[in-house]
């Protein structure tokens, strides 16, 4: 019953959202991500055909991705409140398996009246590294780098709480971001951002992240709204860490006329140290199914996207995530990406994936529309 | 650990303020007041404000002549200028609404948010054209909901925005409000003159039909009592068919309407299909100051698009 409220709700602010936008009501956007998925593996070692049996409770995460599902449809509304707050919030209706949760994933208003700093409160997508305060539908690939999955699991680290951003008076764009959220536990982020034009259509940019789990919380929070099942029998797959560092670099050149462009993005994660407590969050990726969570993990990221015409992409994406002592590789995943943006408002995206887990290949192919309704969608840089 | 980088950060933050506060309260009674900065959206519009500041002000645009407004990305180095600047002069009916929203939320600065002093939208002072009546669907291409916001190819309108220009810079600095008041009325006095000339050039030219690649000359065709044969785009922002080119062509050869005119940031594709299949030549034309290296202001911009219409002729 619940449910069917929410999705009315959800139905009549769509229906709102695609009425005639007017100066005053606020930019209201509908994101909708339609994905097909084929996933293949060569024949399972003998140690993992074991595994599988020995490990059927474990119920959501043995159940195939394939198939033909909703990854997300994001309803987004945005507007100033007065000149002094602007504010924002998301919601997201998903698809785990056979279920549909939705979400408020993002309600937070932000200060417009102190030079140079930014108040926020509510509930947020923290910054760390390039990844995790994006939307589903401006990810550079179809999911999310396997690293943030692991860490953060299907809704990326995101919680309640404050943040103040401070824009720095240096010649270059420099800013210093400390965010505090309550998710699943109590975390701490300091984000410092970097960016300098080197001409005028290339710029370089370093992000340094460190977050840090302030507080463990015994009985872990949760944030679905509504879900039809209970997703918290999830067994825990997500790293319970306690520090984390994040260093990225991007590299990006684009024409004056957004005909051709490129970037260059590597990301470098480390993670130490390991809570006590269960967590609850499910993640996202068929990968990680056979992987288990670590004291320390490491793990090194890069990929490059060329748009090659107007309308057309080419992206390809390498990731490593070495074991707690540095030795071996425990995961590597490579992945290249074709897509077609007809506008602004419309994406076709084919993404090719080979994942090897320990001394498994397996590969995947996924087909992802990304439809942009309501309000101009903004070029993000 | 926390506690560290938490009391390093302070320390950060209290330095950079008081390096902030210390520059912003430089200037005392004896030494000149520091000139305001001012931001445009487009190089037009940096144009504009310049003929009414002269050397008096700081002006600087975020588009460059030769991009197309319509497409920027909210580069931080923007965040940074508009975090400097004392007014932000905009375009508006959502020309620049793919980017300069995340500008001006990434600005940090009170001063050019939406409402404050210094914030101003010039196509709150003009009429607009083609405002839908209907709901707006993207299906008939990237719409501008509020109206084609291409209304400063018309000198008229240009007046009008030049004038909310005057007035806003007068009331930022006061002690230069009659210096102002002085360049508008002279550039209003000079345009118009203008404008009758122009008028005359393409009445004499005799072409009375256009044909364009956007929406861009809307308001300049209507303004010189110019028709529009048809636009070579399929829908705004949709690039033409194969399909959509013959039936231009067609349509073209049917009232005879050779005058094609684009800016000059077009692709120049179905330029050469024109070529190739009826021999018609296609204008390449600035319609933002700085767009061609002969349109340097807004008077030589406005005559360059005559001259072409004048070229269309001579053919
Ligand atoms: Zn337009």
């Amino acid at each position: 019953m619940k449910l069917l409220n929410s999705l009315i709700l959800f139905l009549l602010t769509v229906n709102y959202a695609l009425a005639v936008p007017t100066k005053t009501n606020p930019d209201i956007s509908l994101n909708i991500l339609l994905l097909g998925q084929k996933s293949f593996q060569d024949k399972p070692s003998e140690k993992e055909s074991h595994k599988g049996s020995a490990h059927s409770h474990e119920g959501h995460q043995h159940q195939s991705t394939d198939g033909v599902s909703v990854q997300e449809v994001e309803l987004y509304f945005k507007s100033n409140i007065d000149p002094y707050w602007t504010g924002n919030i998301s919601l997201g209706l998903a698809q785990h398996g056979s279920h549909f949760d939705l979400d408020l994933e993002t309600a937070y208003i932000d200060s417009l009246f102190i030079p140079n700093f930014t108040l926020r409160a509510g509930k947020f997508y923290t910054f760390f590294g390039r990844h995790n305060d994006l939307h589903s539908h401006y990810y550079p690939f179809i999911d999310p780098p396997l690293i943030n999955q692991k860490l953060f699991g299907f809704h990326g680290l995101n919680g309640v709480g404050a943040s103040i951003a401070y824009l720095s008076p240096l010649p270059w764009y420099s800013e210093a971001v400390i965010q505090t959220i309550k998710e699943e536990h109590y975390r701490g982020i300091l984000f410092l951002k970097n960016l300098w034009d080197l001409t005028d259509q290339s710029t370089l940019e370093l992000d340094l992240t460190y977050a840090r789990t302030i507080k463990e919380l015994s009985k872990p929070n949760s944030f679905s709204l509504v879900s039809i099942n209970n997703i918290t029998n999830y067994i825990n797959q997500i790293d319970l860490w306690k520090d984390l560092y994040n260093l990225s670099l991007t590299w990006k050149w684009q024409d004056g006329n957004n005909i051709n462009s490129a970037v260059w993005t590597t990301e470098l994660v480390y993670s130490n140290g390991k809570l006590s407590k269960q967590s609850t969050k499910p993640p996202r990726g068929l990968a990680l199914k056979n992987l288990k969570p670590t004291k320390n993990a490491a793990s090194l990221n890069s990929y490059i996207q060329f748009q090659l015409l107007k309308n057309w992409w080419l992206q390809g994406r390498a990731e490593v995530i070495l074991d707690s002592k540095w030795k071996q590789i425990e995961l590597q995943k490579y992945s290249t990406l074709l897509a077609w943006t007809a506008t602004e408002y419309s994406a076709v995206r084919l993404q090719y994936d080979m994942i090897k887990i320990n001394a498994d290949w397996s590969y995947a192919i996924a087909l992802q529309t990304n439809m942009s309704l309501g309000a101009h969608p903004a070029h993000l840089y | 650990m926390l506690k560290n980088i938490l009391l390093s950060l302070a320390l950060l933050v209290t330095v950079a303020v008081s390096y902030s506060d210390s520059h912003s309260k430089k200037p005392s009674d004896s030494t000149p007041k520091k000139k305001l900065y001012i931001l445009t959206s487009t190089n037009t519009l940096r144009s504009l404000s310049q003929e009414i500041a002269g050397a008096l002000l700081k002006i600087e645009s975020l588009t460059k002549g030769k991009q197309d407004p319509h497409y920027l990305s909210a580069k931080p180095s923007y965040m940074l200028k508009a975090n400097k600047a004392d007014l932000l002069i905009i375009n508006g009916l959502d020309l620049e609404v793919g980017w300069l929203p995340n500008i001006i939320a990434g600005s940090k600065n009170p001063k050019i948010q939406k409402g404050k002093q210094g914030y101003l939208d010039t196509s709150d002072f003009i009429t607009a054209l083609s405002v839908p009546t209907t709901k707006v669907d993207r299906f008939f291409g990237d719409i501008h909901p509020f109206g084609n916001p291409h209304f400063l190819l018309d000198p008229i309108r240009a007046i009008q925005a030049v004038k909310a220009i005057s007035n806003k810079l007068a009331e930022l600095d006061p002690n230069n409000k009659t210096q102002y008041i002085k360049n508008q009325e002279m550039f209003e006095k000079k345009l118009l003159k203008k404008t009758t000339e122009w008028e005359q050039r393409i009445k004499k030219s005799g072409v009375k039909k256009i044909v364009s690649y956007h929406s861009s000359f809307e308001y300049f065709l209507d303004r010189f009592d110019l028709k529009l044969t048809g636009l070579i785009e399929e829908k705004p922002g949709i690039p033409p068919s194969s399909k959509h080119i013959l039936h231009i062509v067609k349509k073209i050869k049917q009232e005879q309407s050779f005058c094609v005119l684009t800016a000059s940031w077009y692709q120049t594709k179905w330029a050469k299909k024109l070529k190739q299949m009826a021999n018609i030549l296609v204008q390449p034309t600035a319609i933002e100051v700085g767009a061609v290296e002969t349109a340097t202001n807004y008077i030589l911009l406005i005559e360059g698009i005559v001259q072409s219409i004048e070229s269309c002729k001579a053919k």
